[in-house]
């Protein structure tokens, strides 16, 4: 069992395998430690039970959960704030919506100016000094998507993308775009992380009805495992440990790491020796296992002297919009929505930044138009507990088949800032431990009023646009919500120590060789979901890592 | 996308996985929520699988319970025991981690018979399938409750079960050479021609 290394890397999902390849590129060697089983392909099945409503991916709530405390409500054990726990971490069943950030989310703050009770606060990094490695994340994943953007729609892109968009439903499509320009919006194609056509030895898509929520049989989806690890393991500087669960790093009198101890699926602890650690176990678990690593010299947790550690956490707020376009009230529908062309794929940022005094809104964020997600339980569920209250019998039947046969539904998920607040952090829980025996998450959640009106904003955007495509019933879900499988902040970045957990670098304030790659170092929760960011910017931190071993920094 | 697939991984991990800890999956609570921390059982010593049945079928339920839940299964969803729904339920409920659930759902049987007898002066299994939902619309505004009992949730935890047997993967138990799938004309990526056996 390799017993050191010049780099270990806890995570290998968008924060981990990035990082991990370049490192490897480059000669140094390096050590992927992973929580998670390493499936292989012909381990994912489309079983909805199996995979997506049991613990295939997640871990369960009864053995090693997170509790979850929202202001005013009763602490839940739970599995929020879980993403994924496998090699390729949240990439294997993510839905490859490969959306970049705008430049205004880094430097939120500036544009909102200092609201009571939030700590936003902007990035030390602007979109100009991550958009390079935006596209090399298009390149190296493979993204599938539209050469009409335009930076009405995304920021300044240096090259396009490097396949053509995936198909889409056209008819359906067409009616998203026709309704967004009567508006005054332009909806263009969503940038998928799903290859469109075969691209480095991979297969393309075959359009399965389902996608996020499970691993990709074909390996057409862009994981880390799939798109990153195979060519990290090539360099032969890269070793993959798979069902490793990390839950010390060990540092010196001086508050350098030296070692990172894990425990094997047998039970068994083993210690890597490293000069340098990158944790990149997805925001909750990064801040926790730092939290976990105190010594002498990090009595508080590594880094933690100052308490910023856990603090500025995050998700995405949300709001969803919901239409029904049913055969018959409308009998046209039933021939427009014929074909079954899996994704509808149409995506506005045309209210990222409405400046709208009147309703309270500087910023907004991404509206995202798809097929409802999910197999045939999860749908019908929802079905059954539409409008006012949960349909029994004859009426849950109808209900049910109407749904299937009888119409077809698009839904609009909106994606709007999560104001960080004192009220939001993550710390570990006094009382609740895991299967090891150890300290427990614990997320503590509080939301800024200012979130429900940019949820009730882009909602509202959302339905209009539903609307004017003719839907017969339009509603709207989640207002105020949070995306729980979407964590960020926790070991916030910036250059001052008293405010920040991590410098530009995402090296840690106070611990010279431990760095952090995931989505807890994002200052902002951005308009859209953070994976291609974290990814982005986790081929950034490479490069200073890179440059780091290069000049014996490390 | 995104919040689907989370709900999705938070419902149906609550759903099943919880064992006993019944989740809000429905929109009279936080589709959100996941397991309440009060209520969950001692943990397994793992996850079991298909061979880590621990009872038989013989003993998984008294008789009286397997009629009043076989009823109400067909009640929630016309249909759904031809269809397979209740096979799959008592599959479910000889797994380790269904021990709580089993609980619940017995505890709801007798409930459910109670609430029946005081509110159409009829045992469920008497009842007309109009009565039978009235039972369960009494129940979840309420009726039958007991204890740390809650019936909102049983009756919600019983139309995610039967949904599940209907239409989640014939090898599950449920949703018999599927029945359930025919009933939607589903054709989609679920049906999972390669899955042999449960993962």
């Amino acid at each position: 069992m390799t017993d050191s290394a010049d780099v270990v890397v806890i995570g290998s999902g968008a924060g981990g395998a990035p990082l991990a390849l370049e490192l490897a590129r480059a000669g140094v060697k390096v050590v992927v430690l992973e929580r998670g089983k390493y499936h292989k392909r012909e381990d994912f099945h489309y079983d909805e039970l199996g995979v997506a409503r049991r613990d295939f991916l997640v871990p369960s709530a009864r053995t090693d959960p997170h509790i979850v405390m929202e202001t005013g409500k009763a602490a839940e054990r739970s599995n929020e704030g879980w993403i994924a726990v496998c090699v390729g971490g949240g990439t294997v069943h993510w839905s490859g919506f490969a959306y970049r950030w705008r430049p205004e989310d880094f430097r939120i703050r500036d544009l909102l100016g200092p609201i009571a009770g939030a700590t936003h606060a902007n990035w030390p990094i602007s979109y100009d000094e991550l958009e390079p490695f935006y596209t090399k994340v298009d390149a190296e994943v493979g993204i599938s998507g539209p050469t009409d953007e335009g930076e009405d729609q995304v920021g300044p892109r240096s090259k396009p993308y490097p396949l053509p968009p995936v198909a889409t439903h056209e008819a359906a499509g067409a009616l998203l775009d026709e309704a967004a320009k009567r508006l005054g919006a332009r909806c263009t194609i969503t940038p998928r992380a799903v290859l469109s056509q075969p691209y480095q030895g991979r297969q393309a898509c075959h359009y399965h009805d389902v996608c996020g929520s499970f691993g990709c049989n074909v390996g057409a989806k862009g994981s880390t495992m799939e798109a990153l690890i195979p060519k990290a393991l090539a360099t032969g500087n890269c070793e993959v440990i798979a069902e490793a669960r990390v839950h010390r790093i060990e540092t010196d009198a001086t508050g350098a790491a030296t070692a990172v101890v894990y425990r094997d699926a047998a039970g068994v602890d083993h210690s890597v020796a490293t000069r340098a650690v990158v944790v990149a176990a997805s925001a909750v678990e990064s801040v926790r296992l730092l939290l976990m690593s105190t010594s002498e010299s990090h009595p508080d947790g590594i880094g933690n002297s100052d308490g910023q550690l856990g603090r500025n956490f995050m998700f995405s707020t949300l709001s969803k919009a919901h239409g029904s376009f049913d055969y018959a009230k409308t009998p046209k529908w039933r021939e427009v929505f014929a074909s079954r062309a899996p994704f509808l794929g149409r995506s506005t940022a045309s209210y990222y930044m409405p400046r709208d005094q009147k309703a309270g809104v500087i910023k907004g964020g991404g509206l995202g138009f798809l097929f409802p997600a999910g197999g045939p339980v999860f749908q019908s569920e929802l079905v059954a507990a539409r409008g006012e209250g949960l349909a029994l019998g004859a009426a849950l039947k109808e209900r049910v088949e109407r749904y299937w046969k009888g119409q077809r539904q698009i839904d609009c998920e909106t994606f709007g800032e999560y104001l960080p607040n004192d009220g939001t952090r993550v710390d570990l829980d006094p009382t609740v431990t895991d299967s090891l025996g150890l300290p427990a998450a614990r997320v503590l959640i509080d939301r800024h009023p200012q979130d429900l009106k940019v949820s009730e904003y882009l909602g509202q955007r959302g339905a209009e646009i539903l609307d004017a495509a003719g839907a017969n019933d339009v509603w709207i879900t989640s207002l105020g919500g949070s995306t729980k499988h979407l964590p960020m902040g926790g070991c916030r970045m910036g250059d001052d120590p008293r405010t920040s957990y991590v410098d530009r670098d995402c090296r840690v304030h106070g611990a010279p060789n431990v760095f952090v790659s995931d989505g807890s170092v994002f200052p902002s929760s951005g308009g859209w979901p953070p994976t291609m960011t974290i990814m982005a910017n986790s081929f950034r931190v490479a490069a200073g890592l890179v440059d780091a071993f290069k000049q014996r920094d490390l | 996308m995104a919040l689907d697939r989370r709900q999705f991984l938070f419902i149906g991990g609550g759903t099943l996985a919880a064992g006993g800890a019944v989740v809000a999956f429905l929109s009279q609570r936080d589709p959100e929520r996941s397991v309440d921390l009060t209520v969950i059982p001692e943990p397994p010593p793992r996850e079991p699988r298909g061979s880590d049945l621990i009872i038989d079928n013989n003993a998984v339920l008294p008789k009286q319970h397997i009629a009043t839940l076989s009823a109400l299964v067909d009640a929630i969803y016309p249909g759904a025991v031809a269809a397979g729904a209740f096979d799959y339920i008592m599959q479910q409920l000889r797994r380790r981690d269904m021990q709580g659930a089993r609980r619940i759902l017995m505890r709801g049987a007798a409930q459910s018979h109670r609430v029946a007898i005081a509110n159409v002066n009829a045992a469920v299994v008497k009842a007309t399938p109009e009565q039978q939902v009235e039972v369960l619309q009494a129940m979840l505004e309420g009726a039958g409750a007991k204890g740390a009992f809650s019936p909102g949730e049983f009756v919600q935890f019983m139309v995610a079960l039967t949904l599940e047997g209907l239409f989640a993967h014939p090898v599950y138990g449920g949703n018999i050479d599927g029945a359930g799938w025919k009933l939607i004309d589903y054709e989609g990526a679920c049906r999972a021609p390669t899955l042999k056996a449960p993962l």
